[in-house]
């Protein structure tokens, strides 16, 4: 089990990304923006964190700029509604910054996979 | 926080087709995600089950299809573009404004380059000189002072800054970074 720090605006998506999450196995605290996230990472000391790009107010790529400049070498991976080709430069610039990029709609198993990568595993199946 | 015109996201989901792709990604991801917990705890080899296993197969088919819509606009929008994109070298030391200006000026159909200093830009320059244009944010005006001397043939944009570095032409900071990339992509690609 690791403590996940999740950020996502949309209330539906909130829901389900929780869900979703504690099914894996983790312990998790949802957040509704950027900058809830920001003051909860003091606190809280997640282990990862999983975020939403594109919110209102600050986006994922200005949290994820605020995040590397205190953790550097926490695990995030952010997760939109972009899609191939038409999203590439988000992607990229993503990338650059260091994360993981999971295009929704994505199935719990490719969370799984994703934490896994981030050397986050849990006790739940995928 | 960045206005919500400067920020990077803005200037995608400003974009139709692709704030189609996003939102009807976001529905579809709630539909998948919840149809999958359906059909894992509902009892093995129920009908219910198998209801839901087909619930689930019918929205990844419609997740292959959104997929499909996308790659096809994606091409659609490279065949429209012209065979010589122009090619602006960004340099900003802020890299959340380089970042917005970046996106926004790819997704207007520009090739960009984009360099987090003047001195970066400097070495860039005499790898490269031939550039369509360069823009600076106002920590980076020096480089127009630079090209004025040096490489006269890019148009020089100022980002942010009052234009006492032989600018071309200045956008206020405000200005939103889809804006700004329009009207430079306007400019150059009827050059």
């Amino acid at each position: 089990m690791a403590r996940i720090l999740a950020v996502e605006d949309d209330p539906v998506g909130r829901d389900l990304l929780a869900i979703t999450l504690q099914r894996l196995g983790h312990d998790v605290l949802m957040v509704e923006s950027a900058s809830e996230a920001l003051r909860r990472l003091r606190d809280w000391q997640p282990q990862a964190m999983v975020t939403d790009i594109v919110m209102p107010g600050m986006d994922g790529i200005e949290l994820l700029r605020e995040v590397r400049a205190d953790y550097p070498n926490l695990p995030v991976i952010a997760v939109t509604g972009g899609c191939m080709g038409l999203i590439d430069p988000l992607a990229a610039l993503m990338e650059a910054l260091g994360v993981q990029v999971l295009t929704k709609p994505f199935l719990p198993a490719d969370l799984f996979a994703a934490l896994e990568r981030c050397a986050i595993t849990s006790r739940g199946a995928a | 926080m960045m206005d919500d015109g400067v920020k990077a996201t803005s200037a995608l989901v400003r974009d139709p087709v692709r704030r189609f792709v996003h939102d009807l990604n976001n529905h579809l991801g709630t539909a998948i995600g919840f149809s999958s917990f359906l059909a894992e705890d509902l009892p093995d080899q129920s009908a219910e089950q198998g209801y839901a296993v087909r619930v689930l197969e019918a929205l990844m088919a419609c997740r292959d299809l959104i997929g499909t819509f996308a790659a096809q606009q994606a091409s659609l929008r490279r065949a429209a573009m012209p065979a010589h994109r122009p090619r602006l070298l960004l340099v900003a030391s802020d890299g959340i404004v380089g970042d917005a200006l970046a996106v926004a000026m790819e997704a207007a159909g520009l090739e960009v380059a984009p360099c987090r200093s003047v001195e970066e830009a400097v070495e860039i320059l005499k790898e490269m000189p031939r550039w369509d244009a360069v823009m600076a944010s106002a920590a980076d005006a020096d480089i127009l002072a630079h090209l004025f001397d040096h490489h006269p043939d890019p148009v020089r944009l100022l980002y942010g800054g009052v234009d006492e570095h032989r600018a071309d032409i200045s956008f206020s900071a405000g200005r939103p970074a889809i804006e700004v990339a329009r009207l430079v992509a306007a400019l150059l690609l009827h050059a």
